[in-house]
């Protein structure tokens, strides 16, 4: 199987009721888009705001259902209603606080995902929590801790290891770590990389340019609802064939390009 | 060696200044948070720089501060002032006749300061009569309109009349800017004004700060975490950690910061033009603000740190124009 993932002719628009009875109007977020991705690699999916990234995330990971086109999980048409793809299929979203259940422990919301998938519990069910965290980097101390007691990029840690536990194949991650310190940011982009090369494919939907140089191996760039530019990482960034993906590049502080 | 602190004998005038700025919040658990520690800080009339740092650095209640704006947990010693006036501490009174019309500011989510159930009109107009009343009509809405003119808003007039939720979020902050100099102050001070904002709206407001200064001779004091922004902006960084100025300096680049910290800052931005497949990581996290450490604050994380960094709190020290607060900086 060459590719994990292929989105083909994808339309998604969303209908916006009118305020006060007003007209509806119809946004279409995602425009016959079209893309696919090998298996074991990353794939960065970069736009501004408005620009159908976070829909087509939502739309990869079954939590939108597109308007028209298919998606293909592993060669074939996915289907969401099959548990087994679900638990391949993980999605990783920018909000901690709204991804975690502020009233059961870090340890207990991975035992959680756990004993879902593989109904084991007891002994066996916590020790391999215990190991999800320490796999991202957390000890026994996080495992006992409320969300609210952790930092953003603890958090942010449990969120992986929560989605890591059931062992999936894909990651589909939009901004994890755009709400994080610079420094934070870098030990979860490590983390990311990390699981990358222990052959878990990445989507990583992003706004920062400079994640993905050294994160992804592919980027696909969105500007309303189009793909703009699809490539390898390095000639989108030296040669970029489209002038939105130009204008992006250089846009980015201490590029040290010319605006 | 010169010690940080000693007036400049130039005789300049300063937009900012702060002697000795400490504050604390007090936690409802009991305890304080010592988030900022004898700050020591001047920017001249005209000048601008960049306070740069990460969350719990103290950057936003410095900025605060200066405007007397601390929430009502905080305990504070020290001095803050804006071009001569005493602000933190200060009556309403004469506070009044500070913000607006001395210094403005413009936060990170413009959303969030803009009153959603009003025109932007009535928030410029607002703004304008609360610090020259007696306005009349007529000129109000021309300053209104030039000023939208001039922070770049292209059809002037219809976003004047129209409500925050209509506009993008670079118009929105646009207008923010608009407000905050509506009343011709000469200092602006711009905390994270561009993390709300894509990518290449943000290379606008950057201009937009850019020609602004030069036009109106504005001191600006930028807050930011973004070190490249902080550099398009200001030859000036101030770089702040954990409650502390650890450096002050005119600096291009990587290869002039002396303080672990900032090289460290430097290096784990990614490198867009990097092509290795790595992250550069600084290990560790801040240290607890609710102790107030004996040595080094960052000398947990701190590649260089030696036993004297354990037990004796380093001061800024260095040449005028560049000073670091640590035992052995880089060269």
């Amino acid at each position: 199987m060459k590719n994990i993932f292929e989105a083909r002719s994808i339309t998604k628009d969303f209908h916006i009721e009118g305020l006060f009875g007003g007209k509806k109007r119809v946004v279409r977020a995602l425009d016959n888009v079209s893309v696919c991705m090998e298996a074991g690699s990353v794939m960065a999916v970069v736009g501004e705001s408005g620009s159908g990234k976070t829909t087509f995330g939502r739309c990869a990971a079954g939590l939108e259902i597109q308007d028209s086109g298919i998606i293909l999980f592993e060669g074939k048409p996915v289907d969401f209603k099959d548990r087994e793809t679900r638990r391949k299929i993980q999605y990783i979203f920018q909000d901690t606080y709204g991804s975690l259940n502020p009233r059961i422990r870090a340890g207990a919301a991975v035992m959680e995902a756990i004993s879902h998938c593989f109904g084991i519990s007891g002994k066996e069910l916590e020790a391999e929590a215990f190991k999800c965290l320490f796999d991202v980097g957390l000890s026994e101390r996080e495992f006992y801790k409320y969300p609210h007691e952790l930092s953003g990029g603890q958090r942010q840690r449990i969120v992986i290891a929560r989605a890591l536990a059931v062992k999936p194949e894909l990651l589909i991650a939009d901004e994890p770590v755009s709400s994080l310190d610079v420094s934070v940011q870098a030990q979860i982009l490590s983390l990311f990389l990390g699981l990358n090369r222990k052959g878990i494919s990445i989507i990583f939907i992003t706004h920062d340019l400079r994640i993905v140089r050294a994160l992804a191996d592919n980027v696909t760039v969105f500007k309303n609802g189009k793909i703009v530019e699809s490539g390898p990482v390095a000639s989108v960034y030296n040669r970029p064939k489209d002038p939105y993906s130009a204008l992006l590049i250089s846009s980015v502080p201490g590029t040290g390009k010319k605006r | 060696m010169i010690k940080a602190g000693k007036t400049a004998a130039t005789g300049e005038r300063m937009a900012v200044e702060t002697v000795s700025l400490s504050v604390s919040y007090a936690l409802k658990q009991g305890g304080k948070v010592y988030a900022l520690r004898k700050a020591d800080f001047r920017l001249p009339e005209a000048g601008s720089v960049a306070i740069v740092g990460e969350s719990g650095c103290g950057k936003s209640t410095l900025a605060l501060s200066l405007l007397s704006l601390l929430p009502d947990n905080a305990d504070y010693s020290g001095e803050a002032l804006i071009f001569g006036k005493k602000t933190l501490g200060a009556s309403g009174e004469e506070l009044r006749r500070v913000r607006g019309i001395k210094a403005g500011i413009i936060f990170q989510d413009p959303c969030a300061s803009l009153n959603p159930v009003f025109t932007i009109k009535q928030q410029i107009e607002e703004t304008i009569l609360a610090h020259m009343p007696g306005t009349d009509k007529k000129e109000l809405r021309e300053i209104g309109l030039s000023l939208l003119e001039e922070t770049g808003i292209q059809d002037p007039e219809r976003v004047y009349m129209s409500y925050p939720h209509q506009l993008s979020g670079g118009q929105q902050q646009r207008v923010m800017t608009s407000i905050a100099l509506s009343c011709g102050p000469g200092l602006l001070i711009a905390d994270e004004p561009t993390t709300a904002l894509d990518v290449t709206v943000q290379a606008q407001i950057v201009a937009l700060l850019k020609k602004l200064r030069k036009k109106r001779r504005l001191a600006l004091m930028l807050i930011t975490h973004d070190l490249h922004l902080a550099l398009e902006l200001s030859d000036r960084i101030v770089v702040m950690y954990a409650g502390e100025i650890v450096e002050d300096s005119l600096i291009r680049g990587v290869k002039d910061a002396r303080h672990p910290y900032t090289r460290l800052l430097f290096e784990v931005i990614p490198d867009i033009n990097s092509r290795k497949k790595k992250f550069k990581v600084i290990p560790g996290s801040l240290p607890d603000l609710r102790v107030l450490s004996p040595g080094c604050y960052f000398k947990d994380r701190c590649p260089r740190a030696k036993a004297r960094c354990g037990h004796e709190r380093p001061e800024l020290t260095g040449k005028a124009g560049h000073v670091c607060r640590c035992f052995y900086p880089l060269d």
